[in-house]
């Protein structure tokens, strides 16, 4: 995909990339409300943060962001998938780490190219560790 | 009479609409939009579509939601359906093909992958 010279795929990637502020801001508003409730409205917060690490990670390394897709699929996969993410009571400040880390991705993405040095800070490999195996790849 | 392929994608996050219908456009193909599952449903009805593009995380009505509906409807059920999901757990990929999916493509995903199977799956010239 030719980002820089072709005109429209120019404007998407910038559209895109005008959108990183906003998931980022809507995220650490999750985060907030998730570590300022209990009870549904805490797994309410935590399944939201589910929803758009999900929507994130579908599309940003098909927009050149591989790294972002990793971190934010890590912690849908995280959120979704892993008996501790689900377990009650909500281990709300662990689910918080992960989304903080997720967010300062967000931050350095929206400088226009992916995170990449973040796959060296301690965070990236705790939150791989943390989700559960990798997909089967679709065929 | 034209002989453009028609094409519907639901898929709720715009940013991979723009692109999905910016790529098969450019590959001559006609790509109408569905921004959730039950929109995706009407729009099936109005036209007898080549292909069907459809995400599994949607508002309103899930893809699963959506594949059950069509399986349901004899007039809906013969559309070749391509599957867009961010998870290909094999539990996923069997109830999607048991609920008549024809293929998978994982996301993210690569625009000039996508064009390919949209291109086989359609009978296009490759």
């Amino acid at each position: 995909m030719d980002w820089v010279s072709d005109p429209e795929l120019k404007a998407m990637l910038d559209e895109f990339v005008a959108s990183l502020p906003v998931r980022r801001e809507k995220l650490s508003k999750l985060r907030k409300e998730l570590m300022a409730s209990q009870g549904p409205r805490q797994r309410e917060a935590a399944d939201e943060i589910c929803r758009v690490s999900h929507a994130l990670a579908g599309t940003a390394e098909t927009y050149g962001f591989p790294l972002l897709t990793r971190i934010s699929g890590a912690l849908d996969d995280y959120l979704s998938e892993s008996d501790e993410a689900r377990s009650e009571p909500c281990p709300a400040a662990r689910i918080a780490e992960f989304t903080g880390f997720l967010v300062e991705a967000l931050g350095l993405a929206e400088r226009g190219s992916d995170p990449a040095g973040l796959v060296k800070d301690p965070r990236f490999q705790a939150l791989m560790d943390a989700a559960p195996g990798e997909p089967t790849s679709g065929a | 009479m034209t002989n453009t392929i028609e094409i519907l994608l639901a898929e709720d996050e715009e940013h991979i609409a723009k692109l999905v219908a910016f790529k098969l456009s450019k590959e001559g193909f006609a790509v109408t939009i569905a921004r959730n599952g039950q929109e995706a449903i009407d729009r099936l009805r109005e036209k007898p579509w080549k292909l069907f593009i459809l995400d599994v995380m949607m508002p309103y009505k899930d893809g699963w939601q959506v594949l059950r509906e069509i399986q349901a409807s004899p007039e809906l059920k013969a559309i070749p359906i391509l599957m867009l999901t961010a998870k290909t757990y094999q539990k996923d990929m069997a109830n999607a093909a048991e609920l008549g999916a024809t293929q998978f493509l994982k996301k993210p995903f690569d625009p000039t992958e996508l064009a390919t199977t949209v291109r086989r799956m359609t009978g296009a010239p490759q």
